[in-house]
């Protein structure tokens, strides 16, 4: 069963509700504006309450970066580090200011739709991080997808019989992912499935306009290796709500009505039961981004995770700032989107 | 990535600015065909509509080569020609220059060139077009390349074909191995006169054996052949995509799924492992020793440093087996600057600072006890080195402290003066010496602190109007006085491996193989 972690994260959602205590039946097209004004308002207020978390992330990166031992002006000075050069390159790109000044000048740019240049190349951040996102985006949704959809089904297996050996076995199974580092698993996918087997290939990233076939043949094994992590975290979490929403009186009432057990399991139970997952989920998507980092270097896979590595290790603030900016507008979006789809499984929360 | 591929790449791209020069006052070449390698199949056996893979950790951050890194240079070798090339044994040989000499009073370096070569744009390459090259390299604002040029005073077109590079007498002896670099790449003038955007999209704006075709910085080049090109020595494949692959298992496995044709491998892990893969027959492979040497490089005027006791109890208290069991014997111990088979190397030489830790405390004694930090690169593979180093200074008495620093920082920061010691493999000694010593002496690194020492000698060395025996002993002395200051301690020279498949030809004689770049002009794949 799911330890005490995942537990705790289950209670982080709305309590679920059975359905039938929707005071919002379907077919009321006055209530079902007012529900929709009401979701409206709702993402509104959580989108402003993302903004102060949207200014203080790259502020503490600045801090960070000012705080570290090192400067971008020695680094780009290269083989001429004499001290009026590096003080030339401090000046022209401003960093001897203080770190408050060079911040608000970049929240003023940004604001203004513009994220800068790397201090490396010529390249407008935006442009980097645009032509990576594809890759990254695939790695994290191949990812997230495998991890519902693995999850799911193993933990409806397990929960068919609660107690039983497949409910034991993927009770072990779920506990032995979690504590499997990615990394590791993604080295040892690539040595059986790509060098052994050579069924996939070893590294890189072909984009979907070049055919669904390489596109996901490239996915499958770095998807895999960043996938297993949530894909044991929903096992273990969905079977745990499933099991508590299968002991409660609506389902019993349900079965008792004569509903079919498919009924009963995916129309009821599993609805109710998703609300703690999805929370969980949305946690997962930060962690995922975040994995994704060593994957894509493991499979050298050109994405956001190597532009923030390379960024970090060639003091590249602009880009790294830009990269840090665009992880957390994802981890607030898809938070923004758990929030609303609290309402599709609860509709109290609608109210 | 590799550690060692990424330290030796970042070093190398420091270091290689000035792939060093043609032996002696000039040197000649026949009119002919460059000397390419490769040539182990027959014509018949190539496939000339093939496209290689190839993997490397090299950055690359653009195209132009009067705006470019050093290290990420041999990208732009396919789509521009140079002046001059190098061959796989460090020899300057003819590219679009056949002859070069140097005035006899050193007034000028005289360059050649070849008659039968067009840019792609449709623009002659003449004598023009060098000028035009040279003047952009030295006036450019953002120009990389300034430094190479600094002994030119003027470019003088004698005809169509002749070229006069005016220089401060007594200097320039290392400009024909700097041409052999990006350096020397030459760029059709109508693009340049059109404001091409050569970082990114150079098109058709040299006169290689290849035409760029997609770019994005820092993941890959691909290049195809073009149409005509004038060495049949080159050229020889459909096209070449070039992909940055920074980790060298990863590049390891490309070769050995079949992903990609050719790498490099460099950490003594991975080339261990390349060299057990060979003998199974997954891959092929054949190893360079690297001319860089690993070892400690000293700031002489800085703290305890200053005191000559200390730095010979360093160089005393280093036991360079114990470094070399480090890396499985993929680094060669070694006492010389130069590589023993180079004419500037001194073969009678003698290290003064055998290991003998008894004499390293006894002269740490004498002089009251010194504080020494020692600062390398973090997550390289001179960490283990440095804790071997650490370990033998405090044997000796020596207060010794690692200090690590992120990578990118460790170079351009020591230059800078700002660390005491650093265990490094960044020292490339130059094909032409007078490049060592500018880069590592007297300037750049500026490791001579007390340059009177060998000021005299170098500047007489650096005579282009001398012939190599009578530069060679100048500088030979110049070292022995750099190693006897222990300005700095020479410890192994690394291995490169290069990985291939079986249907590569030519991969066992890149050029620049052993700085850890290559020139892959020459190398074709079979049917």
């Amino acid at each position: 069963m799911a330890g005490p972690t995942v537990q705790a994260e289950a209670r982080a959602g709305p309590t679920p509700k059975p359905p039938e205590a929707s005071p919002n039946p379907p077919g009321n097209p006055l209530r079902n504006s007012s529900k929709g004004h009401s979701m409206l308002r709702h993402a509104g207020k959580r989108l402003l309450a993302a903004i102060p978390l949207l200014l203080v992330v790259p502020l503490l990166v600045f801090l960070l970066i000012d705080l570290a031992p090192g400067d971008p002006a020695v680094v780009l000075a290269g083989e001429d580090p004499t001290p009026d050069r590096i003080a030339a390159i401090r000046g022209e790109l401003g960093l001897s200011d203080p770190v408050v000044e060079r911040y608000l000048r970049w929240v003023g740019a940004v604001l203004h739709g513009d994220l800068g240049q790397s201090l490396m190349s010529d390249q407008s951040v935006t442009d980097m991080i645009v032509r990576r996102m594809g890759t990254t985006m695939s790695l994290v949704l191949f990812a997230m997808v495998m991890a519902v959809v693995l999850g799911t089904l193993m933990a409806i297996l397990a929960s068919l019989r609660p107690g039983g050996v497949v409910d034991r076995l993927v009770n072990w199974l779920a506990s032995v992912a979690i504590a499997i580092p990615a990394f590791w698993f993604g080295l040892v996918l690539a040595s059986l499935f790509a060098v052994t087997f050579q069924v996939f290939p070893a590294f890189g990233f072909v984009p979907l306009s070049e055919g669904l076939w390489p596109w996901m043949s490239h996915l499958v094994l770095p998807g895999i290796a960043l996938g297993l992590l949530p894909a044991a975290e929903v096992t273990l979490q969905l079977r745990s709500a499933l099991g508590q929403e299968l002991k409660s009186d609506y389902i019993l009432n349900a079965q008792a009505k004569g509903l079919s057990r498919s009924a009963v399991l995916f129309k009821h139970a599993l609805k109710n039961a998703c609300v703690p997952v999805v929370t969980v989920l949305g946690f997962r998507v930060a962690e995922v981004l975040a994995g994704s980092v060593t994957i894509e270097i493991i499979y050298n896979m050109p994405g956001l995770g190597s532009l923030a590595v390379d960024s970090v290790l060639s003091r590249d603030i602009p880009v790294l700032l830009g990269f840090v900016l665009f992880s957390t507008s994802v981890v607030v979006v898809v938070n923004l989107l758990v929030d609303i789809s609290y309402g599709y499984f609860n509709p109290k929360v609608r109210a | 990535m590799s550690v060692i591929g990424r330290t030796r790449l970042r070093c190398l791209a420091l270091a290689t600015a000035a792939v060093a020069a043609v032996a002696g006052c000039g040197g000649s070449g026949t009119d002919g065909a460059a000397s390419a390698p490769g040539r182990t199949a027959s014509a018949g056996d190539i496939s000339p509509s093939a496209v290689l893979k190839f993997t490397s950790s090299a950055p690359i951050q653009n195209l132009d080569p009067v705006t470019h890194v050093p290290g990420g240079y041999p990208y732009l070798a396919l789509t521009y020609d140079r002046l001059l090339m190098l061959d796989a044994k460090d020899t300057v040989i003819p590219g679009l220059a056949t002859e070069w000499s140097f005035a006899k009073d050193g007034s000028y370096l005289e360059l050649k060139l070849r008659k039968d070569v067009t840019f792609h744009d449709g623009a002659p390459f003449d004598a023009e077009a060098v000028k035009v090259n040279i003047e952009r390299g030295q006036t450019q604002p953002d120009s990389t390349i300034k430094a190479d040029l600094k002994d030119i005073t003027g470019v003088e077109v004698v005809d169509d074909h002749t070229v006069h590079l005016k220089l401060k007498k007594g200097t320039g002896v290392a400009l024909p191995s700097v041409f052999t670099g990006h350096t020397g790449m030459m760029v059709s003038p109508k693009a340049i006169a059109a404001g091409a955007d050569l970082k990114n999209n150079p098109g058709t704006a040299g006169s290689g054996p290849y035409i760029v075709t997609e770019f994005v910085p820092n993941e890959k080049v691909v290049v195809k052949k073009a149409d005509s090109y004038w060495d049949p020595a080159a050229g020889r494949l459909g096209g070449i995509e070039l992909l940055r692959v920074p980790d060298a298992a990863t590049r390891l496995k490309g070769v050995q799924t079949g992903q990609t044709d050719l790498s490099f491998v460099s950490s003594a892990n991975d080339v261990v492992q390349a060299e057990q893969l060979a003998k199974s027959g997954v891959l092929q492979q054949n190893t360079t020793t690297f001319r860089n040497v690993l070892g400690v490089l000293l700031r002489a005027d800085n703290g305890d440093l200053a005191k000559p006791e200390v730095r010979q109890a360093i160089a005393h208290a280093i036991d360079p087996n114990q470094v070399t069991a480090l890396f499985s014997g993929k680094c060669t111990a070694t006492r010389s600057l130069y590589p023993a088979d180079s004419a500037w190397a001194d073969p009678g030489y003698t290290y003064p600072y055998a290991y003998d830790p008894a004499k390293a405390k006894a002269l740490v004694q004498s002089v009251g006890g010194a504080k020494v930090s020692i600062s390398f690169a973090a997550g390289t593979n001179t960490e283990q080195p440095a804790n071997v180093i650490l370990a033998a200074m405090t044997e000796a008495g020596i207060d010794a402290e690692l200090n690590p620093v992120p990578n990118s920082e460790l170079e351009p920061r020591f230059i800078a003066g700002d660390f005491q010691l650093e265990v490094s493999n960044t020292f490339n000694p130059r094909i032409d010496p007078a490049g060592t010593v500018d880069n590592y002496l007297l300037g750049g690194y500026g490791l001579a602190t007390d340059p009177g020492l060998i000021k005299k000698t170098t500047t007489e060395a650096a005579d282009p109007r001398l012939t190599e025996q009578e530069r060679a002993p100048k500088y030979r002395e110049v070292w022995g006085k750099a190693l006897e200051q222990v300005w700095f301690i020479p410890l192994c020279n690394m291995t490169n491996a290069a990985i291939y498949n079986d249907k590569v030809v030519g991969a066992d004689n890149v050029p620049w193989a052993n700085l850890g770049l290559w020139d892959l002009r020459g190398v074709a794949l079979t049917k």
